[in-house]
């Protein structure tokens, strides 16, 4: 079920998703994250799994983004529940990734001053599962939830719940090449979520700290929503 | 007194609004309110008095630049003075509080990932770091502090920092040898971490913290430094039970008394 409500960032992730599928794979940019994790997608997933989201890139805007973010896969249902306190009022493009290690401040390696995307999938490497409206799919949906202070006495934050069918994601995931920045399963592949990392993105385009110039973005995203801002390990409860 | 009405005649009906804060005031000045909590909020008229709100609990409504654009108080003190509570004493303890040496970095890094990581979202740093250092000391008895980070008006105007004060514990630990200080911040940090790596993450220009033992230093607030730094023992979870240190008050809090706990566990877990 594909969601034609679509904002920026669905156009944005179908372009990533597009340019993944020609890029014929990339081998040469792909980080080792890939490589070194594959082998453990044959393992059970099921069971729940518990995130702590810790910040980095803050000298953005002022704010600490932190949260938690649970997930849960029950026979064939994946459901996953992410939320970022402290957070501004933008969208957050958010993936589980294939890689084991959280990009921090240290991974700043053109020593810019911040951690681009780029820069994040070269130690996380490249995206596997986006969190946004359409959990089925690796392409589909593309509405990434967005920083808002509908409860009241609350701070601004991002809210996230999904469920989805494990089957219809172990499919999609399994069609189609990857590339640079978005990974693949070999058919048959089952996910061990336990190690994995999830990447969330995105602050205000009105930045205290200027985002400058060299900071890389991927598939023309704009970089204030492509910079990432917090990252975590995922760990089977 | 004009001022202070207008900004009660306010509409709380969050359309302006971008963020709620409930919490009692601190302290205002340079044109910030700093909350309890820890949050800021920015005054445009800097000569706004909120004196009328400073004895309870506040409701507060911030725009998306943190600016403050309403604020109520919400009811009045019931708490009783801190001044009277047991859990202080008049003058510096005679038996000053020592931390317990952690034998190494291995079993530092054991206590970060005993951190309980089922706290409840938007909680309080200070509520946080408490239970964190009294469920340590309750599971192997090790005494820790606290280490507190205050940023000055000049830095939390400069970069639209949203907050004052942060808090999380500190452990002394034995390092092949030598006794190191590290931060356990488990929100927001991926394990036990130097006061330097730990006050890198807010202060944006990586200057250090200009450590005191008196919270006036910071209050009279030299434009000169981004940030104080205060390191006490665990009991100490606001900044303004480190206040009440210096004269007149003189009292320094030496225990936690279970209400206290339950209340951040409530708060927090």
């Amino acid at each position: 079920m594909k969601s034609n409500k679509t904002a920026v960032l669905l156009a944005l992730s179908m372009s990533l998703a597009g340019s993944c599928g020609k890029s014929g794979g990339g081998s040469s940019k792909s980080p080792n994250p890939q490589q070194e994790t594959v082998q453990d997608l044959a393992q059970a997933p099921e069971g729940s799994y518990r995130s702590i989201i810790r910040p980095f890139n803050t000298k953005l805007n002022g704010w600490i983004p932190a949260g938690i973010a649970d997930i849960k896969i029950v026979g064939d249902q994946v459901q996953v529940s992410l939320q970022l306190d402290d957070d501004g009022h933008v969208n957050h493009f958010q993936n589980i990734h294939i890689g084991t290690k959280c990009p921090t401040d240290k991974s700043d390696f053109n020593g810019d001053g911040m951690v681009d995307i780029n820069e994040a999938y070269r130690v996380a490497g490249p995206a596997l599962i986006p969190l946004d409206n359409d959990l089925d799919s690796q392409v589909g949906g593309g509405v990434f939830p967005m920083g808002s202070n509908r409860e009241p006495g609350r701070f601004y934050r991002s809210v996230y719940n999904e469920t989805g069918s494990y089957k219809k994601l172990m499919a999609d995931l399994s069609t189609g090449t990857a590339g640079p920045s978005l990974a693949k399963l070999s058919s048959g592949d089952r996910i061990n979520l336990a190690g994995k990392v999830i990447i969330i993105h995105g602050t205000e385009a009105n930045t205290a700290t200027p985002i400058p110039a060299s900071v890389g973005t991927i598939n023309n995203m704009p970089t204030h929503l492509s910079i990432p801002i917090a990252c975590g390990v995922i760990t089977k409860d | 007194m004009k001022t202070l009405i207008m900004l009660g005649l306010f509409s709380f009906s969050g359309l302006l609004s971008a963020e709620t804060i409930s919490s009692r005031i601190h302290s205002v000045e340079e044109g910030l309110v700093k909350f309890e909590n820890g949050r800021v909020a920015f005054l445009e008229d800097a000569n706004l008095d909120l004196s009328a709100l400073s004895d309870g609990t506040v409701i507060a409504e911030l725009d998306a630049q943190s600016n403050l654009i309403a604020a109520r108080k919400v009811h009045s003190p019931t708490e009783k003075s801190i001044l009277l509570d047991p859990i202080y004493i008049q003058g510096p303890p005679t038996s000053p509080f020592v931390p317990t040496i952690v034998p190494s970095m291995a079993e530092a890094v054991n206590i970060f990932n005993r951190s309980n990581p089922r706290f409840k979202r938007a909680t309080e740093c200070s509520d946080r770091a408490h239970v964190w250092a009294h469920d340590e000391f309750k599971k192997t008895g090790t005494k820790s502090e606290k280490v507190f980070v205050f940023f000055t008006a000049s830095y939390i105007n400069r970069v639209r920092f949203k907050w004052w004060f942060h808090v999380a514990p500190l452990y002394t630990v034995n390092v092949n040898g030598s006794t190191q200080k590290f931060v356990m911040d488990y929100l927001f940090m991926n394990g036990p971490a130097t006061i330097k790596e730990w006050t890198d993450l807010m202060v944006f220009t990586k200057r250090s913290c200009k450590m005191t033992t008196r919270f006036s230093e910071y209050d009279v607030n030299p434009q000169t430094e981004e940030c104080y730094m205060m390191i006490d023992s665990m009991h100490y979870r606001l900044p303004g039970e480190l206040q009440t240190q210096e004269l007149p008050a003189n009292k320094y809090k030496v225990g936690t008394t279970p209400a206290e706990l339950k209340g951040c566990y409530n708060r927090t877990f």
